[in-house]
């Protein structure tokens, strides 16, 4: 009964969210703009090296991706790209964190959307995001150790985890140490993704300053209740689970030509819509977390 | 009804080709090789101290006119001695083909000691060891030493020394040594170079051909007679090139295994306890009976089954179309997954390493077929047709590649990157990673319209490891598809089939190679392999653009003129044929000479708008499998945006996922 009492909240708070996140489609589509305007940025170098190779070439037309004529292309393409094509993922992540108090604020507040007071709260908010950034990446390194010491464990016990190529190659997603790995990894991740979310929101809630005590505060809402950090694992793994079924379905569709290309593409916005709406919808699970006595 | 085997084997309509060897290893009728340097090898293997303590009577055959004092061997394993050998220094600078051992602790290195050399009448030779560098001067270098004999072997005479030596078994990199109870025992023993005696590959006089360990090399020794008595504690499971001839129980919980096979280069060994053991019969029609013994890491067993049917086809193929594999057994290991990467894939006569899957992509896992089907080519390779690896080891790699390659095309075995993934993600990451390239498609990237280095090259004289194996590997394959394009299939075949059976048993070179190029495709042909395999020639022949427009100043109702620019890169000299279509149907075809010329414009003139040029395409038949890029070996007039809309849309929307994995770590 216990468990019950507890849980029926968690699900409610879930659910709101989720609901919460996939209606806050002025965030979500600003989201979404901007991760394709970086990516037409990272991607614009090569297009002209691409249509010299590929726009008059027949013997291309038809072929998939991963074929020997298009696929070589594509590697000499990327090879001599200048700039590299990753590099605008740099202000990819600025422009990110510089969102980031506008949506702690949302995340919050709710209400009608107001650009104004978005960017506002951005701007604000952007030094401070950048600090906390700084902290949380602690906790990414935290994160990573786990990834490397659970590793480095199964395979001294004779076992083959996925993230060595011995595993990947050899191991299987359903041995039962693979499955208790990953499990084990999603709620560090989910641990540290949730104390992040709600660090932003203490930022913006608080007003506080010093980014370390938020983060630290963060921490301490993502690890108090067990049972919010399981759904918001769950979130997250419903999370990955979306992206990666929408974006099975885009690389199933078709290739070679222009029309299933435009439909590709609109599939992909769509995955990545459902990405950044399940991403606001983190930051309102972390803020209903911060409304709890 | 009791049937003998043979007797129902001809009720079934499988004829096996008489044996060339009896079921002991010892050949039946003539001798297939010169047995030049035969031994009989005692080891015995203490794995608590990682010792091993060998004994060779070693019978060598002075096949000069000369008369012979001095001897020359290798000393493969102190390649791991320490960071200054030649080995560890290449591997430092040069980069790491099989498993560094820069970060190798003094535990962890390999050696090996001459503890005496004596003659049958007792005199001891270890006095006269002479370390030698032959190809750098590198004195630290402790892998080629020589010992003088108090008189001369006359020609055509033998004479026979008892070698005893203690070895350290190095952790294992490059196919030998220790990991966690698994051993892989290659180059273990010290081994005779080659006397080269002309006209044997192009020597004016009786030469030793004894290299020292290199980073990117592999190896060369003349053929004999191998007879292995090896000594290991009783739990472990021992394969061993040849056929096992016996297995004593030793009374201090040891166990020594007996092998035994005439008439090749080298003897390589493996022990350990973790093996599961599967064995069957290879039979077809005209081909000798052979007896295919796997071990795999217990549990493996599908893989087990699946690199036995690779090694049968590979036996097929190679029997049909080179010659009949005629040992009577072949051993595959595969090495337990933490060693799979320094032991896995590697040849030896009669046995090879490959590699292993807990759970193989069924029918055919191509990771599993691929390896084994190219090592198991090697029989021929270079284990048969045994030429010079240090010094030109496409004569063995590349060849053999090719035809491996050929091998697998046959079956239509293509790689699907999918396959890569953990069973569980496969069929999940199918759609992502779906692809289906050939084999000759994964070695694409070694061609280039003008190369750094000729093809037949010493191994530690390319710039680097990866160009060593760019050139040997990928871009010989190239060269021998060029060849087989310029020569027609059913000629390339016999090419190969006269050059296999003429130097089965004995050493060729590049210049054998050509000679018999010459015999079969003509004296033009020979030299084209010579710009392949000597020269820096590489190709890259395209139609670099179509322009139609109406002739200057005759306006829009005036007469049409279309040019077409034909660009050749590279010195290759190959004709090249353009095949030219109209938009009327028409088609004619042009030739650029092929020489001399880099750039081309053939013009068309017409009035009607049909006279226009809708595509041109160089050399029709299909790209010339050295061409740098066969892509644009067409070209149309309109845009084909399909592959761009298709490249740029993957490229969008990967960066847009990378893009929202960044965003999910701020």
């Amino acid at each position: 009964m216990t468990f019950r009492s507890a849980a029926h909240p968690v699900g409610a708070t879930l659910a709101r969210a989720l609901a919460r996140g996939f209606g806050e489609w002025q965030v979500v589509s600003l989201l979404l703009t901007l991760n394709l305007g970086v990516a037409l940025v990272s991607v614009a170098p090569v297009v002209p090296r691409l249509a010299r190779e590929l726009g008059h070439a027949p013997l291309a037309e038809g072929q998939p991706l991963l074929s020997a004529p298009v696929a070589f292309a594509v590697f000499a393409a990327l090879r001599e790209a200048r700039p590299s094509v990753l590099a605008p993922l740099g202000l990819l992540a600025v422009l990110q964190l510089f969102l980031a108090g506008g949506i702690a604020r949302r995340a919050w507040l709710g209400g009608p959307f107001s650009t104004a007071e978005f960017f506002a709260a951005s701007g604000r908010l952007f030094a401070r995001n950048l600090r906390l950034a700084c902290w949380s990446a602690l906790g990414l390194v935290a994160v990573g150790a786990v990834v490397f010491g659970s590793t480095t464990l199964l395979v001294r016990l004779g076992h083959r985890p996925l993230f060595t190529l011995v595993g990947w190659v050899n191991g299987s997603l359903f041995d039962p140490w693979n499955v208790l790995q990953l499990a084990l990894l999603t709620l560090c991740f989910a641990a540290w993704r949730l104390g992040l979310e709600s660090a932003r929101v203490l930022l913006w809630r608080d007003d506080l300053r010093r980014t370390r005590l938020a983060a630290w505060r963060g921490l301490g809402v993502a690890l108090r209740a067990p049972l919010a950090l399981l759904a918001f694992a769950a979130l997250l793994g419903a999370a990955i689970l979306g992206v990666f079924l929408l974006a099975r379905f885009r690389a199933s569709l078709p290739e070679g030509t222009v029309r299933w290309a435009v439909l590709a593409f609109l599939v992909g916005q769509g995955t990545l819509w459902v990405r950044y709406a399940f991403q606001v919808a983190g930051a309102v699970f972390a803020a209903e977390q911060l409304r709890r006595p | 009804m009791h049937l003998a085997p043979a007797a129902l084997l001809v009720v079934l309509g499988v004829t096996p080709a008489p044996a060339r060897f009896d079921p002991e290893g010892r050949a039946i009728g003539a001798p297939l090789s010169e047995r030049t340097a035969s031994y009989v090898l005692e080891a015995r293997l203490d794995p608590a101290a990682r010792r091993l303590t060998g004994r060779a009577l070693l019978t060598w055959t002075n096949r000069s006119d000369v008369p012979q004092r001095l001897l020359w061997f290798h000393a493969y394993w102190n390649a791991f001695r320490d960071p200054k050998s030649t080995f560890a220094r290449e591997q430092a600078w040069t980069g790491v083909v099989r498993g560094s051992i820069a970060g190798f602790s003094p535990e962890d290195r390999g050696w090996m000691e001459l503890i005496s050399a004596r003659l049958t009448d007792g005199a001891e030779l270890l006095p006269t060891l002479r370390w030698e560098h032959p190809d750098d001067a590198n004195a630290d270098d402790r892998t080629v030493f020589t010992l003088t004999l108090p008189a001369a072997v006359p020609p055509q005479a033998s004479v026979t020394l008892e070698l005893r030596w203690e070895a350290r078994v190095p952790k294992l990199a490059a196919r030998s040594g220790e990991e966690q109870g698994f051993y892989f025992l290659g180059q273990w023993f010290p081994k005779l170079g080659v006397l080269e005696v002309p006209p044997q590959r192009g020597v004016r006089a009786p030469t030793w051909n004894c290299h020292q360990g290199h980073a990117a090399t592999e190896y060369y020794a003349d053929f004999g007679t191998y007879d292995a008595t090896l000594t290991v504690p009783r739990a472990m499971v021992v394969g061993a090139t040849g056929v096992r001839t016996g297995r004593t129980e030793n009374g201090d919980g040891t166990t020594s295994h007996r092998f035994h096979q005439d008439d090749v280069i080298d003897f390589a060994w493996t022990a350990w306890d973790g093996f599961l053991e599967v064995e069957r019969p290879f039979r077809s029609p005209g081909l000798p009976e052979v007896q295919l013994v796997a071990l795999v890491p217990r549990g493996e067993r599908a893989a087990a089954e699946q690199l036995l049917d690779a090694t049968a086809t590979m036996l097929e193929y190679g029997g049909r179309h080179w010659f009949p594999y005629p040992y009577p057994r072949v051993t595959v290991v595969a090495p337990p997954p933490r060693a799979a990467t320094t032991a896995g894939g590697m040849e030896y006569p009669t046995l090879f390493t490959a590699f292993a899957r807990s759970s193989p992509v069924l029918p055919r896992d191509i990771t599993l077929w691929e390896v084994a089907m190219h090592e198991a080519g090697h029989f021929w390779w270079q284990g048969m047709v045994a030429s010079n690896e240090f010094e030109e080891a496409w004569l063995d790699e590349g060849i053999n590649t090719w035809g491996s390659g050929r091998a697998l095309e046959s079956l239509g075995l293509r790689w699907n990157l999918a396959d890569l993934a953990p069973l569980g993600l496969r069929g999940a990451l199918q759609p992502f990673f779906h692809s289906e390239f050939r084999e000759q498609d994964s070695r694409t990237l070694s061609r280039a319209p003008r190369f750094r280095t000729a093809i037949a090259l010493p191994g530690w004289q390319f710039p680097d490891a990866s160009a060593t194996g760019r050139a040997t590997y990928g871009r010989a394959v190239a060269a021998l598809g060029t060849l087989e394009y310029v020569l027609g299939e059913e000629r390339f075949a016999s090419l190969l089939r006269t050059y296999a059976e003429r130097f089965a048993f004995r050493h060729p070179g590049t210049d054998d190679f050509l000679a018999v190029t010459a015999e079969v495709g003509g004296a033009g042909a020979r030299s084209l392999g010579e710009r392949l395999f000597r020269g820096a020639a590489g190709l890259d022949d395209a139609v670099r653009s179509i322009h139609c427009g109406h002739e200057s100043g005759a306006g829009p109702e005036g007469p049409w003129r279309c040019d077409v620019d034909v660009e050749r890169s590279g010195d290759l000299p190959l004709a090249c044929p353009v095949a030219v279509r109209f938009d009327d149907g028409r088609e004619v075809t042009e030739q650029v000479a092929a020489e001399g010329v880099h750039w081309q414009r053939f013009t068309y003139r017409g009035t009607d708008p049909g006279a226009r040029v809708r595509e041109a395409r160089v050399h029709p038949g299909g790209p010339v499998p050295l061409d740098a890029d066969p892509t644009n070996d067409a070209r149309s007039r309109e845009a084909t945006p399909g592959p761009v809309a298709l490249v740029v849309g993957w490229f969008l929307h990967a960066a847009q996922l990378l893009g929202s994995t960044v965003g999910a770590l701020l």
